[in-house]
């Protein structure tokens, strides 16, 4: 999604909310409250990323001494707006070659990572008071698998970074430490080649003080990715986020619809999308299904199951309990096949055939869910 | 898809320790497939060995990815 539509939807949200509040507009006016609060808070969540950097900047580059790494308390703060907008890249960190200690020390281990905030946080957590030198490439602000995976963490970017600093400062044939999860993008030949040499680092941060204290062959072969609820706890508050303003769009899509003499705006739908959108990731190990989809269908389904059941107990509209239900079940599907980007356990050819079989479905889902719902408006 | 030419392989074992999934293991002086369903692809294996014997259908598995560059046909450009 461009970064515009998000500041622009919460935006709209907020105007037309206090439109409603100030003068009597049917049906801005019923729903001024809602408005004003979620288009308001989406606007305050949203500022802190103002100061994002946009693709086409490049980095001056004006250092051609490694510079110590000391974050400022500022720097820490940006952490937290970093993880709400983990997919959309609000900060990075200027590429270049770094230390940390109290001066460049050419002995000191080499850290290869990417310019992603977090990344580069995660390294100097790790690596507590232990005098380090750190090359941040320059990946776009990406995580480093990502930015490996898509061409944008390879061995030519570390050249082309070191290549700006004078050799007597790395030595002789200098010892880089790759994140193993660089080695998508990284081909270690071409760095032997070129004069470097290059070392298979842990897969996560963690693993650095026990890595540079003497790793072992064993080690490196079997030191591998988890996605376990460390992981998906760390994924579940932006894809909550993104999920939600999703919902906001479609809720202001659906007020634009009431206007024009539609049925009321649910707002329940928004307490759909927060459910499932944290219910999934929490629970992904123990949703039944391998597939990401299947698992959709299935917490989608019982969701469905439950709505169905106490739409009838407190006797609201058929029209209105299928459109749930329909809404539920698509929305499910949709968070589970969105969820194969923040999973580390995605196989490329099966998400593939996954979409082919179940992305049509979820449209017509959608799509359904939303007939039913209008046909609800307009039934005696 | 992973796939491994067994009369390429030279027992290198780069493969082994590129792979962030331990999705294969050096026998008899061969790479094999252990944990064939962990593989997700990505195509370090692939990029890192020497004699050419891996051969992945590398990509991300990713909805957004996906959609993107398969369907979309824009540049990858990743993600943060």
């Amino acid at each position: 999604m461009p970064r515009y539509v998000p500041p622009l939807l919460a935006g709209v949200a907020t105007l037309l909310g206090l439109a409603g509040l100030w003068a009597d507009i049917e049906p801005l006016t019923r729903h001024a409250s809602w408005l004003v609060i979620f288009g308001g808070l989406t606007l305050a969540f949203l500022a802190p990323t103002a100061g994002f950097l946009p693709r086409s900047t490049s980095w001056p580059r004006v250092h051609r001494e490694p510079q110590p790494l000391r974050p400022s308390p500022a720097s820490w703060l940006k952490a937290p707006t970093m993880w709400l907008h983990a997919f959309q890249r609000s900060y990075a960190v200027e590429p270049g070659l770094y230390y940390t200690g109290a001066s460049w020390d050419p002995e000191a281990p080499l850290l290869v990572t990417g310019n992603y905030l977090l990344s580069v946080q995660a390294v100097l957590r790790a690596v507590g008071q232990r005098s380090v030198g750190l090359l941040v490439v320059d990946t776009d602000g990406i995580n480093v698998w990502c930015a490996a995976g898509k061409g944008r963490f390879s061995a030519q970017l570390i050249m082309a970074e070191l290549g700006r600093y004078d050799e007597a400062l790395l030595g002789e044939r200098p010892r880089l430490v790759l994140p193993k999860l660089s080695l998508a993008g990284v081909k270690l030949k071409t760095l032997r080649a070129l004069g470097m040499n290059p070392v298979i680092g842990p897969v996560h941060a963690r693993d650095l003080p026990a890595f540079l204290d003497g790793e072992t062959l064993k080690h490196r072969r079997t030191d591998r990715v988890l996605f376990g609820w460390r992981a998906r706890l760390f994924c579940w508050l932006p894809g909550l986020v993104q999920y939600l303003g999703y919902g906001l769009a479609a809720l202001l899509a659906l007020l634009g619809v009431e206007a024009l003499g539609g049925p009321d705006t649910p707002l329940g739908l928004l307490a759909i999308v927060a459910w499932l959108g944290t219910a999934y990731p929490l629970l992904f190990p123990w949703i039944p299904g391998r597939r990401f989809a299947v698992k959709g269908i299935w917490l989608g389904g019982a969701t469905a199951i439950g709505l169905l059941a106490g739409g009838v107990l407190v006797g609201a509209s058929v029209w209105l309990i299928t459109s749930a239900a329909l809404f539920t079940l698509a929305m499910a599907i949709f968070v589970g096949l969105s969820f194969t980007g923040n999973s580390a356990v995605s196989n490329y050819s099966e998400v593939r055939t996954e979409i082919a079989r179940f992305l049509p479905v979820d449209v017509i889902l959608f799509i359904a869910a939303l007939v039913t719902f209008l046909l609800g408006g307009t039934a005696p | 898809m992973i796939r491994i030419d067994a009369t390429l392989c030279n027992g290198c074992g780069t493969c082994v320790m590129v792979c962030p999934h331990t999705v294969l293991a050096i026998e008899d002086r061969r790479a094999v497939l252990v944990n064939r369903g962990r593989c997700i692809e990505c195509g370090a294996c692939q990029l890192n060995c020497a004699p050419g014997a891996m051969h992945v259908t590398k990509g991300t598995g990713c909805l957004v990815a996906i959609i993107k560059e398969d369907i979309l046909r824009l540049e990858p450009e990743g993600c943060g």
